[in-house]
């Protein structure tokens, strides 16, 4: 039991790290390529930020149903918001959103994580247990106050360049340059 | 032929990563209760949010 709780928590600890690194690489590509987020990409952005919550929760308070519920809530979320944004462009001769990574556009590796994150919480909840003490919460790893630190960090990020782009107000459809 | 980047805008997108750092550091400080009420408030609102986006988009009403 003590080894599967323990992998249990590595991969709650590895799922944050991903969602991390999508959002900073979708961070990477704002700044190098100079393409502001449009607003449903801050809304999939919101829903990785949540499905990286549910985790969390998992790493801090132990595992529980209703963190899971959480994790699997936004990650449906974020996979409906991406999957309105593919439809958009889905038709041939309608130009897409930004440019392709690895072949695939931005909303699609959105929609790709959304369903990933979705199939990870169902992993962990095959793993999951109440019986044998998942629910009781354990000291934080220093891999878990890392992947805790960089959420925190790039939840601030995303805050500060949807303020500096739309500022207190409407977000534009078509944004070309930040309001401040 | 159709601007597919005219799809609607959202407004309040920095507010809500706000509610969504409070509900993280609600949880960094071990109120559980507290911080999962607070992010299922948030879910719900950027779920708004995002009826509200296709709604104008769309140009109808719910």
């Amino acid at each position: 039991m003590r080894v599967r709780k323990s992998i249990a928590i590595f991969l709650s600890e590895l799922h944050i790290i991903i969602l991390c690194g999508v959002l900073a690489g979708a961070f990477t590509y704002e700044f190098m390529k100079h393409e502001l987020p449009c607003p449903l990409c801050f809304l999939q952005r919101m829903g990785m930020i949540a499905m990286a919550i549910g985790p969390m929760y998992n790493l801090i308070f132990g595992f529980r149903s209703s963190h899971f519920a959480f994790g699997i809530g936004a990650s449906v979320f974020s996979a409906s918001v991406s999957i309105r944004q593919i439809l958009l462009h889905i038709c041939l001769g309608f130009p897409t959103y930004g440019l392709p990574v690895w072949g695939f556009e931005l909303y699609t590796w959105a929609f790709i994580v959304a369903v990933c994150s979705l199939l990870g919480n169902m992993l962990l909840l095959f793993m999951f247990d109440p019986s044998e003490g998942y629910c009781k919460p354990e000291k934080l790893r220093p891999l878990g106050y890392i992947a805790i630190g960089v959420l925190v960090f790039l939840t601030v990020a995303n805050m500060c360049a949807s303020f500096l782009e739309c500022g207190l107000t409407f977000c534009p459809d078509d944004p070309t340059k930040y309001v401040y | 032929m159709v601007d597919v980047r005219k799809t609607g805008g959202i407004s309040m997108a920095a507010g809500l990563f706000l509610l969504f750092l409070i509900v993280l550091v609600l949880a960094f400080f071990k109120l559980r209760m507290a911080s999962l009420v607070l992010g299922c408030i948030t879910v719900g609102l950027a779920v708004l949010l995002f009826i509200h986006h296709i709604t104008e988009a769309l140009s109808i009403r719910l």
